[in-house]
């Protein structure tokens, strides 16, 4: 019997910007499996690498290796082994709940009937089961983040994303995020949030302050 | 196999909630398309229509026809005498030379004949003309339908009186008669109408219709060398020249006017297109980042697409066979070419040109969102 071998993501040397103002220039880290958060100011660069990571950005210069058997950022990898959830515009509109997680379980292969165990049992988690047949435009902006956030777990990830995830929430709302977090991981399951809400603070095993790779001259005016 | 259908569903419920929710832009995508391929549709039948009557012409005349006029009207003109010039024709087939006279005869019946005056010349292919020499019995007579054969007609030319007898005018006399009975009369006997103009003509039919054009060339340099300028010729090589000349159009005519459906077709559609996606962006940006591949959403907008042009097209074939005899009737086209039932040129099997054309339009309609679906997830989603 082997051992199972570790999993993580590792960026190397990534520069990225958008014009001519870099976001990134020479960043390098390794996320290990767990909760990973990234805080820091509007602007730091935070959701920039979520999207590096996931593949919807490309950086100019350096690489992402992701986790076994993945190693790069492809198609494939979106449809099966990441979950990301985004700031806003999470949901297809004109899809109900139960339809944007069957659609998301589909495409990665997911037969439909381990779908709709997988998928009652975040709506039972997430509070979301009278709301399953409902479309997104008539749920409040806390449902909708947590119905992302079961889309993008419905599919057991190993890669999971998440752009601000309780940025507007209340209390409640956050806390059912925070266990689900803290007990629905995949086993093996990189996660990093990016966030500036210390609330999540307490669920994460390592915290990557952007705010000290910030020129002086930009922290200083981002506090101001 | 399942997420195709998924993704099928939601991207037709998608289509169809964008024509609920602004119907004019589908209407103005559908009706657009309906006009340019009518206007297409026209134009080609136009052109059919236009090589069918020529064809028609040329089959009704005949292809070894030739008929030569004169346009000079004076008596006191030199020149040497056309029939006399022309006779070597006679070897080539059947050489009728006459002159009709400016003053129409007058039946009992009141009714108008024209006055054909005939000489030496003419008398072989006269004799060859009616069949016989049995057939004319006598020197003056009427060729006219709807008189008993061979019946005396007292007839008036200008206060002079004949006796004509009446014969069946064989058909090739239809180009000279234009439809009105035709008086016969000898040369010697036409002396008392000296002082009335007259016009000379020649009503030639060759033996072999692949020498008639070699033949038309010989006798137009002849006329020419001996000073005959004003004359007109008709033949059947003349127009199939002009169906040539038609059918070279009609190809020009489908290139520009194909060029320019496909190209309007393309400007409007891919307009209106890429007006639909920056509307749709944030779904379409989700959906890729599902993983999904851009072709998957590029489908979308071209089944849309094609779904539309097609129902333009027939919409526009049925149209155009609604309004196909009223267009072109009043485009003074023989009624008779107008009966759908003989040639019905608003069949899908007639127009692959313009279905591949909107087909074509269809794809090109669509690069401009081809382009934009490159733009990667992370600069459309926040």
């Amino acid at each position: 019997m082997g051992m199972k071998e570790e999993q993580f993501i590792e960026c190397n040397e990534i520069s990225f910007r958008y014009g001519k103002e870099f976001v990134f220039d020479s960043f390098s880290h390794t996320f290990p499996a767990g909760i990973s958060l990234i805080k820091g100011y509007s602007g730091c660069g935070k959701s920039t690498l979520l999207k590096l990571i996931a593949g919807y950005l490309f950086p100019q210069k350096g690489r992402v290796v992701l986790p076994h058997p993945w190693g790069k950022p492809t198609k494939k990898f979106q449809r099966e082994g990441l979950g990301f959830v985004f700031q806003q515009l999470n949901l297809l509109p004109l899809a109900s709940l139960s339809s944007n997680l069957n659609l998301v379980a589909s495409l990665a292969g997911i037969s439909s009937s381990i779908a709709k165990v997988r998928s009652d049992d975040l709506f039972a988690k997430l509070g979301l089961v009278g709301l399953k047949n409902k479309k997104p435009v008539s749920l409040s902006g806390g449902q909708q983040q947590r119905a992302a956030i079961a889309r993008a777990l419905i599919k057991t990830p190993s890669v999971l994303l998440l752009d601000e995830p309780t940025s507007g929430l209340d209390d409640a709302n956050t806390k059912v995020i925070k266990n689900l977090l803290q007990t629905s991981l995949p086993s093996g399951c990189i996660c990093i949030l990016s966030s500036h809400d210390h609330r999540l603070e307490e669920i994460a095993d390592e915290i990557i302050d952007f705010n000290l790779r910030l020129p002086v001259e930009r922290h200083l005016k981002e506090v101001a | 196999m399942r997420s195709l259908i998924l993704i099928f569903v939601y991207l037709s419920k998608d289509i169809l909630k964008r024509w609920l929710e602004t119907p004019g832009a589908v209407f103005a995508r559908v009706l657009i398309a309906i006009s340019l391929c009518l206007l297409f549709l026209f134009l080609q039948t136009g052109f059919s229509l236009t090589e069918q009557a020529v064809e028609k012409k040329i089959q009704s005349f005949g292809l070894n026809t030739m008929i030569l006029r004169s346009t000079s009207i004076s008596k006191t003109e030199v020149r040497p005498s056309l029939d006399e010039l022309l006779s070597p024709l006679a070897e080539k087939g059947i050489y009728f030379p006459f002159s009709s006279l400016f003053v129409n005869a007058e039946l009992s019946d009141k009714k108008r004949a024209r006055v054909v005056i005939y000489n030496k010349y003419a008398l072989p292919a006269l004799i060859s003309l009616m069949g016989g020499i049995e057939k004319v019995q006598s020197p003056v007579f009427l060729a006219a339908y709807g008189y008993p054969e061979a019946m005396r007609e007292r007839i008036k030319v200008h206060n002079v009186f004949f006796d004509a007898e009446v014969v069946k005018p064989p058909s090739v006399l239809r180009f000279i008669s234009l439809n009105k009975p035709l008086l016969f009369i000898p040369e010697s006997m036409a002396q008392v109408f000296e002082r009335f103009s007259v016009q000379e003509s020649i009503l030639f039919l060759s033996e072999d219709s692949g020498e008639l054009k070699e033949i038309i060339e010989t006798t137009e340099a002849l006329l020419e060398k001996e000073g005959f300028d004003r004359i007109e010729l008709t033949s059947p090589i003349k127009w199939i020249g002009e169906l040539d000349g038609i059918r070279e159009l009609r190809l020009k005519a489908q290139a520009i006017g194909g060029g320019f459906v496909g190209l309007l077709i393309v400007l409007i559609f891919g307009s209106i297109a890429i007006f639909e996606y920056r509307q749709n962006i944030f779904a379409t940006a989700l959906f890729k980042s599902f993983g999904l591949h851009s072709i998957h959403l590029i489908m979308r907008y071209l089944i849309e697409s094609l779904f539309l042009l097609f129902l333009s097209f027939w919409s526009a074939l049925e149209l155009a066979k609604v309004f196909h005899r009223i267009v072109f009737k009043l485009a003074g086209f023989d009624l008779e070419l107008l009966n759908l039932a003989t040639f019905n040129p608003y069949q899908f099997s007639e127009n692959f040109f313009l279905l591949s054309l909107l087909g074509v339009a269809s794809l090109v309609a669509i690069l401009p969102i081809c382009i934009a679906l490159r733009k990667p997830v992370g600069k459309v989603l926040g």
